[in-house]
């Protein structure tokens, strides 16, 4: 690629494709007021909507403008062929893994492309929970969204809650629907699973009888030890319906550290 | 039973039988000369209502291990550690408090804490991760977050008709019913009576929280049950003689693992896990019980109380007569 950047050539031929296939960076949605939110909502005829959604919606709309324009550079698989234009550079780009988590990358992928690939022609329909789609994407569609998906799962939170990753960080709300029979039968499994590793660990359940806060993480690492994988934002789940108190590290550092500044004397 | 009167009046039995039960008449002897060492036994979440004319109807929520102390440094000012919010809109009044927190974690504030998701706590400025998801317990933290706390997400919103001391009332009755506190052996106080708002029929707390009327002191007790000497005699039971558990009738091998039943004149001792399982056995989904019948004496006993019963802070609260010159009345003359 740096060689070509440094013929004239390729410079004209950025001139020439730069226009067609602007990479606008994403709008810093999160950041803006209201009213600007629904100015921008009413440029794609979409109605106010209150704040969160609007943010929402305004990412996802971006994540399909955004789509069309790498696809319309018509580039067929992005890797083939990496340096023709900035459509595949930047399908390139995107189509890198969010660093720290590439395990996830073919599971994001998947789910995510196949949600894409149903939700194309329903820019507003407002409810984005459920999950089960049975129509393959198309080819040229797969092609593009997962690797969009891959770099846009990390922020749109609440567009899907079948991968792992979502699962551990992005907690789904208690009013949502469950993600499949299946999930929620494997996740009543887990559950169970936990609540026999506990009850027949009696130094851990007595703990827990006495309301002695657990260390989320050593908890989590306990139970992979013992074969119960378990994501933590399940277990919190799974520990807050059975009221269990528990920290995580840095809260407690926190609570260390607050002590030690006021002597002790806490309000 | 139903949930109506009948309810309230369980409640209040409840509250005299066992208990929240904070004994009403202590000898107040101050403890100074014993050994004493303070038990971080009391932690409470209390609410703040603005009796000044210029702020009237503002509301604060904070948290405290002694709201004696509180309610003085909150009408003193910043100077006097009163909170920069409250400071120099006082006097404020300690409307209510809800305790029987089993530590800290569980009532206290965590700025950054359970976001519903992570557009919230983008917008809140907070770093969604892992870390920022601790102690999600905080009783307190969502109080004043209703909207932002996933635990709430049935909460309707303040209407402009309500005043916010009503608002976050309404909350907290929402957030005695749901987890991770409905099973908590927490007590909903009336510190103040002139505020007091019957339950709405339908938002009724489990019925284990007992309501309570009148004010409390936390006071500092000895650490076990033995050195607190407060005409309870309890202390020097399981030394000497072995005691066997009253549910498998093995033998208790530590103090650490055993349990005793509260109610005077009963000696029934147990470990905690049997005590457990006998009081779970009508809800064995759950890994910690809410209360049960005593195998021995057969009276009711709430889980919480047997766990403050143990740490030796069972009754660390003493209630103030109204005849007393109350340190409220002295603010307010």
């Amino acid at each position: 690629m740096q060689k070509e950047l440094r013929t004239p050539v390729s410079i004209v031929r950025r001139r020439e494709l730069a226009p067609k296939v602007p990479i606008t960076p994403l709008p810093d949605y999160s950041d803006m007021d209201t009213p600007i939110l629904k100015k921008e909502l009413s440029k794609f005829g979409v109605r106010a909507l209150p704040k969160k959604k609007m943010v929402l919606k305004l990412k996802e709309i971006f994540r399909y403008t955004h789509q069309v324009m790498s696809s319309e550079s018509e580039e067929d698989v992005p890797s083939s062929q990496p340096h023709r234009s900035k459509g595949s550079s930047l399908a390139q780009v995107l189509q890198k893994p969010p660093e720290g988590k590439p395990r996830h990358q073919s599971n994001t992928m998947g789910s995510s492309s196949s949600q894409l690939g149903r939700k194309g022609p329903s820019v507003c329909a407002a409810k984005e929970t459920d999950q089960e789609d049975d129509q393959p994407p198309t080819a040229s569609q797969e092609s593009t969204t997962s690797s969009l998906a891959a770099s846009d799962t990390s922020s749109l939170s609440q567009s899907s809650n079948t991968n792992e990753f979502e699962t551990a960080f992005a907690d789904e709300d208690d009013d949502e629907p469950m993600p499949a029979s299946q999930a929620a039968s494997k996740e009543a499994q887990t559950a169970e699973a936990v609540r026999n590793f506990i009850e027949t660990h009696p130094e851990l359940h007595r703990r827990i009888l006495l309301y002695q806060p657990l260390d989320l993480a050593a908890l989590q690492a306990e139970l992979k030890q013992n074969g119960i994988k378990i994501a933590a934002g399940k277990l919190l789940d799974f520990l807050d319906s059975h009221c269990i108190t528990f920290t995580t590290a840095s809260t407690r550092k926190e609570k260390k550290s607050r002590t030690r500044r006021k002597a002790g004397k806490r309000y | 039973m139903p949930q109506g009167s009948t309810g309230c009046e369980f409640r209040q039995q409840r509250a005299v039988q066992c208990g929240s039960v904070y004994p009403l008449y202590l000898p107040s002897v101050p403890p100074a000369g014993r050994m004493v060492v303070d038990v971080e036994g009391f932690f409470g979440v209390y609410l703040l209502f603005c009796t000044n004319p210029k702020y009237k109807g503002r509301i604060y929520i904070g948290f405290t291990v002694n709201p004696e102390r509180r309610i003085q440094q909150h009408n003193g000012g910043k100077q006097k550690g009163g909170a920069w919010k409250t400071s120099g809109r006082g006097p404020w009044d300690m409307v209510l408090i809800v305790h029987g927190f089993p530590n800290d974690i569980a009532a206290l504030r965590v700025r950054t804490m359970w976001y519903r998701n992570k557009e919230q706590a983008e917008v809140s400025g907070c770093e969604w991760s892992m870390g920022v998801l601790g102690a999600a317990l905080g009783f307190e933290w969502a109080w004043q977050h209703p909207h932002v706390s996933r635990r709430l997400t049935h909460v309707p919103r303040k209407t402009k008709k309500q005043s916010s001391f009503d608002f976050h009332l309404l909350v907290l009755y929402h957030m005695l019913r749901v987890a991770p506190w409905k099973r908590l052996p927490l007590t909903l106080r009336w510190l103040r009576q002139e505020y007091h708002r019957a339950l709405p029929p339908l938002l009724q707390p489990p019925l284990h929280m007992p309501l309570a009327y009148g004010q409390v002191r936390a006071k500092p007790i000895g650490k076990t049950p033995g050195e607190k000497g407060d005409g309870e005699e309890t202390g020097g039971q399981l030394q000497g003689v072995t005691q066997r558990c009253r549910v498998c009738s093995d033998k208790l091998q530590s103090q650490d693992d055993a349990l005793r039943c509260l109610h005077p004149g009963c000696s029934m001792t147990a470990h905690i896990l049997c005590l457990a399982k006998v009081f779970l056995q009508s809800e064995p989904e759950h890994l910690i019980p809410v209360e049960g019948l005593c195998p021995s004496c057969g009276n009711s006993v709430l889980w919480g109380d047997l766990i403050r019963y143990k740490k030796g802070c069972y009754g660390d609260l003493e209630e103030i007569s109204q005849a007393q010159n109350h340190w409220v009345d002295e603010l307010h003359g």
